[in-house]
């Protein structure tokens, strides 16, 4: 959190931040720090509606993990990337770990955690190396169909509500839980429906997405 | 209301739908921001988000009426009276605070009046004057922007005069005054004395002046000046002159004065004159119903033409006034002046006192006449030898400004003056008329 902190008071150093987002980004940052996350998405989302080319996305995205709103967080981690792929870094990588992990996108956590590491400290370190530990519990076994029908239902529920980044999100998880499974059960539907969406999430890691 | 948000809205925390305290000054636009992200929030569903920017919004633009609305809403209403009931109690505090002269303390509670839209006016007027006071002149017009919108006829007039002072004044300001006028008797001839082509001429005028106030209303000051006075058919009589003051201001709950020290230069047809070294403190405080504003100062003239060495020396001022408003638009004052010159001819040494009265009235906005009357008997004080006598004289002082405020930065004044002097020694008994308009451009320029 301190280092997400020091990134936005450096933020206001940047040619690319316009003046007037910089007040809001640091108070943003002021809140985050104190914990007053709410206070802090509205600082940031000020910022974004003021022009931060893309900075405040990852912020607002942060804030979102904090107040429990992980969906939204996805898709706010989708724009940042997409925006301002270059201002990631470990620490948010984790934010967007844990973000997939409160959805239930456990191998999309397991991913982004895995390329977290101790990157951004011991601290996170411990933390991340307990959350994959629980991620790879659950998959001591192959996923059950029941499951990756979950994930099936809640990318149509979130497609019919006009949110295709989210519902890419659910299928390339139900893809790679497919591929967990000698059946392959409902890859090839999955795989035509992520195809159909209109939009689909920037790689999270390297470009790994299915 | 949506059961979704409503229970949003009662786990909000408790302190999202208690009073909001305003920024300073007022600033819509960077509200605006704020605005889209609240309405964003609320109609995503996140109420507690959604207070926090609504709460923003009301933090800049306290009379935002859908912020207002969207908090009524989120909080059941209770925040509307909570609001209401604080802010009022908040402007009671402040004005206690702002009579005891604790300015911190009544700024502060001012501001949260502003949360209210029925205290915006009067807390906006008070916040512009503490303002005002220390030379914050750009947020003090800004406040009295709001006050003037005031349905309170009285408060909007008050706040408009205010305001037009606010763009005058500042830390640094700049005034010129350029004019002209007609003067009957520009060399004081006695009556009587006729004169080829009379003793009247044209007269123009020229007044510039700077002034620096670091701390405002209050502590130190200085001020540079020039001035011209140039005739049309005697050049001779032409002045221009310069001058500086240092000074230190006293702005007290009761008592307000002032002490300054100043430095004066003239020359008089192009030749130097006089130097002026002048040492003055002025005091006023109201008692009851009247404020007495009360004055005195000692100058040390030196005249630099040798025909004029005599008239040399120290000239003492004092002037007692009591200051009394009937009604919003007209004071009238009355008092008492008196004089002392020792010179170094001691039979142009006089003491001289008298009564004076004075009137000013509003007669609209921006538009005021000052009128102002007085008498002193003057005794000089040793036997004028080459005169044959000892002088008694009896000045009869009139004057008259209408002034008219044509803009923020510009006003036009029209003025007329009478002195009649008597003497017992009958020539050098004179009348004097001067009348003319003047253009005055006055800006705070920090």
């Amino acid at each position: 959190m301190k280092r997400l902190a020091l990134c936005l008071a450096l933020l206001g150093l940047t040619e690319a931040t316009p003046p007037d987002a910089t007040p809001h980004l640091l108070q943003g940052a002021r809140h985050f720090r104190e914990g007053r996350f709410s206070h802090a998405l509205v600082e940031f989302k000020v910022a974004q509606r003021l022009g931060t080319d893309g900075e405040a996305d990852w912020y607002i995205a942060a804030s979102l993990v904090k107040l429990g709103r992980a969906e939204e967080a996805l898709e706010a981690f989708a724009t940042a990337r997409k925006k301002a792929p270059d201002a990631r870094d470990a620490l948010l990588d984790y934010y967007h770990a844990l973000a997939c992990y409160e959805a239930r996108l456990y191998l999309c956590a397991d991913t982004l955690l895995d390329a977290v590491g101790d990157a951004s400290g011991p601290r996170i370190g411990e933390q991340v190396r307990k959350l994959r530990t629980d991620i790879a519990a659950l998959f001591r076994s192959a996923p059950t169909p029941g499951s990756i029908d979950w994930y099936h239902a809640r990318a149509a529920q979130v497609r019919a509500t006009g949110r295709p980044v989210l519902a890419a999100h659910y299928l390339e998880e139900a893809v790679r839980l497919a591929g967990k499974r000698e059946d392959r059960y409902r890859l090839a539907e999955a795989r035509e429906v992520l195809g159909a969406l209109s939009e689909r999430p920037a790689p999270r890691v390297g470009g790994d997405s299915p | 209301m949506n059961p979704g948000l409503l229970v949003a809205a009662l786990l909000a925390e408790p302190g999202l739908c208690g009073p909001v305290t305003p920024l300073s000054p007022p600033d819509p636009a960077a509200a605006a921001p704020y605005v889209e992200v609240a309405e964003a929030e609320q109609a995503a569903g996140d109420t507690e988000t959604a207070l926090v920017a609504w709460r923003e919004v009301l933090r800049r633009d306290p009379r935002n009426a859908r912020a207002r609305a969207a908090l009524k809403t989120l909080c059941r209403g209770d925040w509307a009276e909570e609001q209401a009931e604080a802010a009022a109690a908040s402007l009671l505090s402040g004005l206690s605070h702002f009579e005891r002269g604790e300015d911190a303390a009544a700024a502060a509670a001012f501001h949260e009046a502003l949360a209210e839209p029925e205290l915006v006016d009067t807390a906006s007027f008070f916040l512009g004057v503490l303002a005002l006071r220390e030379g914050r002149t750009d947020e003090a017009g800004t406040f009295f922007d709001a006050a003037a919108t005031s349905p309170d006829e009285g408060l909007a007039r008050r706040a408009g005069e205010l305001r037009l002072r606010a763009a005058r004044e500042g830390r640094v300001s700049f005034s010129g005054r350029l004019g002209g006028e007609y003067d009957s008797n520009v060399d004081l001839a006695p009556d009587g004395t006729l004169r080829q082509g009379g003793s009247g001429d044209g007269v123009s005028t020229a007044l510039a002046e700077l002034s620096v106030r670091p701390w405002g209303q209050r502590g130190p000051y200085a001020r540079v000046s020039g001035n011209y006075r140039g005739h049309l058919r005697f050049p001779g009589f032409d002045l221009a002159g310069a001058g500086g003051a240092l000074g230190q201001a006293h702005l007290g709950p009761v008592l307000q004065g002032t002490v300054e020290y100043g430095l004066d230069y003239l020359a008089l047809g192009g030749a130097p004159y006089l130097l002026a070294h002048r040492l003055r403190g002025a005091a006023r405080v109201p008692v009851g119903p009247v404020v007495l504003e009360g004055s005195a100062a000692v100058r040390r003239e030196d005249f630099l033409v040798t025909a004029y060495e005599g008239y040399s020396g120290w000239r003492g001022t004092m002037r007692l006034d009591a200051e009394w408003s009937p009604t919003e638009s007209l004071t009238l004052s009355a008092g008492w002046c008196g004089g002392l010159l020792r010179t170094y001819d001691l039979a142009l040494g006089y003491v001289e006192h008298g009564p004076r009265a004075g009137l000013s009235l509003g007669l609209g906005p921006g538009l005021r006449m000052l009128g102002e009357v007085g008498y002193s008997p003057r005794g000089y004080q040793n036997f004028d030898n080459p005169l044959g006598a000892r002088r008694e004289d009896g000045i009869l002082d009139a004057s008259a400004v209408l002034e008219w405020d044509v803009s923020r930065h510009w006003s036009v004044q029209a003025s007329m003056g009478w002195r009649g002097a008597s003497s017992n020694v009958p020539e050098l008994s004179y009348g004097r008329f001067t009348g003319g308009l003047a253009l005055v451009w006055s800006r705070g320029l920090f």
